[in-house]
């Protein structure tokens, strides 16, 4: 019995992850390059339950314990291009990664509206420097051209080539805010990536779903509490009607 | 729980950010030579969800991690160029390119501005903007009658007897990212650190651009677009106001979870 009330607890616990991530989404429906993000919930790994009171002890059967999160997935389809007009704003169309260069080490990230610091180097919101093929790409001011290929010139000359990044497998990826980290080697050059420049992509929140989401786990959630409170009177009854003679 | 609520509480801050940017463009469409602002929002970092006390299976990388909002991450200036007004006044000058003029302001310091609409003061002083005087001074001479600047910049007017007499020539400065220049209000412009240091040239100069007398730069805020980002701030903020009621009523059965 009291199992069953944990289980409904852990339900509410997982309903407000979904809630967290759903909320997340949503907040980013405007915020360039962002990749939504889907909690995959799972039951605990199922236990046996024994039957102890009377030899010989004997398996009962298997129960799941109660639900958890797995894992939080990111989804990595390719969000709308938005014209910005701006020099400074680059989009990518096709798989592939800005690649920018942190305290850290290397990061990924499709977020791209970028700036140009003190120094004239081309980098993000966060201020890290973008990549080229050949270090960082020095675009001094906003008169710069991005090709489709990556090769960035200013009045007429060669700055650099854009280092794009692309993922046999984008599961390796790990969230860090605007930014993906990947374990050394991951990284590939990028196929098949033209670079737009003047355009930003936008979020790829599908806002309808994810409303549907918060609907689902206000729901899970209701439904979780109220079994909760169906264990509450159980135990209530137990506790003062059992054995009670009338 | 929380999480969710400072997550939707963020939500709601940037896009109300977002609003008041616009609503600051739109309210500087008629100024001449603003420059419209720009945000851009960015994401909190990501931390584990077992961190929440959360259920989560034993751990097998990668770990389940989630977002904790967004912010905005920027406020830029666009200085893109804007399309020219007329104004038939021959002091009024539209600089053609991304320089500008630099004026001396009141604390002794130098300030940018794009705003051409020249002026003399009292003591024959070329000002501009608030009236503070262009950098370096040039100075018109008194019973100067119809000075005019031209396209290379040159100050000139009818002086005595008839006589076309020049009184300098303005110069103009442009920045390496002028982006990052930080607007003081009256059209003016300090220059900030990433803005890089001036470099000075003269009107008509390749990279400088040419000035036109006669014009004044209008706003480059496109109405259309701010109302679009308008709509766009105005349905974002409904959606973190949705999920943050959400928030609420599950906290709400949380608490009359034993009646």
């Amino acid at each position: 019995m009291l199992r069953g009330l944990y289980a409904a607890a852990a339900g509410m616990d997982l309903q407000q992850v979904v809630l967290n991530v759903t909320s997340n989404n949503l907040a980013h429906a405007t915020t360039p390059g962002f990749k939504q993000d889907r909690v995959v919930a799972t039951s605990f790994p199922e236990v046996l339950l024994w039957h102890l009171e009377r030899e010989p002890v004997r398996a009962l059967g298997t129960w799941p314990y109660t639900a958890a999160v797995a894992a939080t997935v990111t989804d990595f389809t390719p969000g709308p291009l938005q014209e910005t007009g701006s020099a400074t704003d680059l989009a990518l169309t096709g798989e592939g990664y800005f690649t920018v260069e942190t305290a850290e080490g290397p990061r990924y990230t499709r977020h791209g509206s970028f700036r140009i610091d003190g120094e004239g180097y081309l980098v993000t919101v966060h201020g890290d420097r973008i990549l080229g093929e050949e270090g960082p790409l020095r675009v001094e001011g906003p008169d710069f051209t991005v090709a489709g290929d990556g090769i960035v010139r200013r009045q007429g000359a060669t700055v650099g080539r854009l280092a794009l990044a692309s993922f046999a497998d984008a599961a390796v990826l790990r969230k860090e805010g605007d930014y993906f980290a990947a374990p050394a080697g991951a990284a590939g050059p990028a196929a098949g990536v033209t670079v737009l420049q003047g355009y930003l992509e936008g979020a790829n929140v599908a806002l309808a779903d994810r409303m549907v989401d918060l609907m689902v786990a206000l729901r899970s959630y209701a439904a979780a509490a109220r079994l909760a409170q169906v264990h509450d009177e159980l135990l209530g009854r137990a506790t003062t009607q059992l054995g009670v003679v009338r | 729980m929380l999480a969710a609520f400072a997550i939707n509480a963020a939500a709601l801050r940037s896009q109300q950010a977002r609003v008041d940017v616009a609503a600051h463009n739109i309210s500087n469409v008629n100024t001449t030579a603003y420059k419209r602002d720009r945000l851009t929002f960015g994401q909190l970092l990501y931390r584990a969800v077992a961190a929440g006390g959360n259920p989560v299976l034993a751990p097998a990388p990668p770990e389940p991690r989630e977002g904790a909002g967004v912010q905005a991450v920027g406020l830029v200036k666009d200085m893109g160029p804007a399309p020219l007004v007329a104004t038939g006044r021959p002091q009024d000058v539209a600089i053609e390119g991304p320089g500008m003029l630099a004026l001396l302001g009141p604390d002794g310091e130098v300030l940018y501005t794009r705003d051409g609409s020249l002026r003399l003061d009292a003591s024959g002083r070329l000002v501009a903007g608030p009236g503070y005087p262009v950098q370096p001074e040039i100075r018109v001479s008194g019973g100067t009658a119809e000075v005019v600047v031209r396209s290379d910049g040159t100050v000139a007017g009818m002086g005595p007897a008839n006589r076309v007499v020049e009184f300098g020539r303005l110069r103009l400065y442009r920045f390496a990212n002028p982006g990052a220049l930080v607007p003081v209000g009256q059209n003016l412009y300090r220059p900030g650190p990433g803005a890089g240091q001036p470099e000075e040239g003269t009107p008509g100069q390749a990279g400088f651009g040419a000035l036109k007398a006669g014009s004044l730069e209008a706003a480059n805020v496109d109405l259309v677009e701010e109302m679009a980002v308008l709509i766009a701030a105005r349905r974002a903020y409904q959606f973190g106001a949705r999920a943050l009621a959400v928030a609420d009523e599950m906290w709400q059965l949380a608490h009359t979870l034993r009646r």
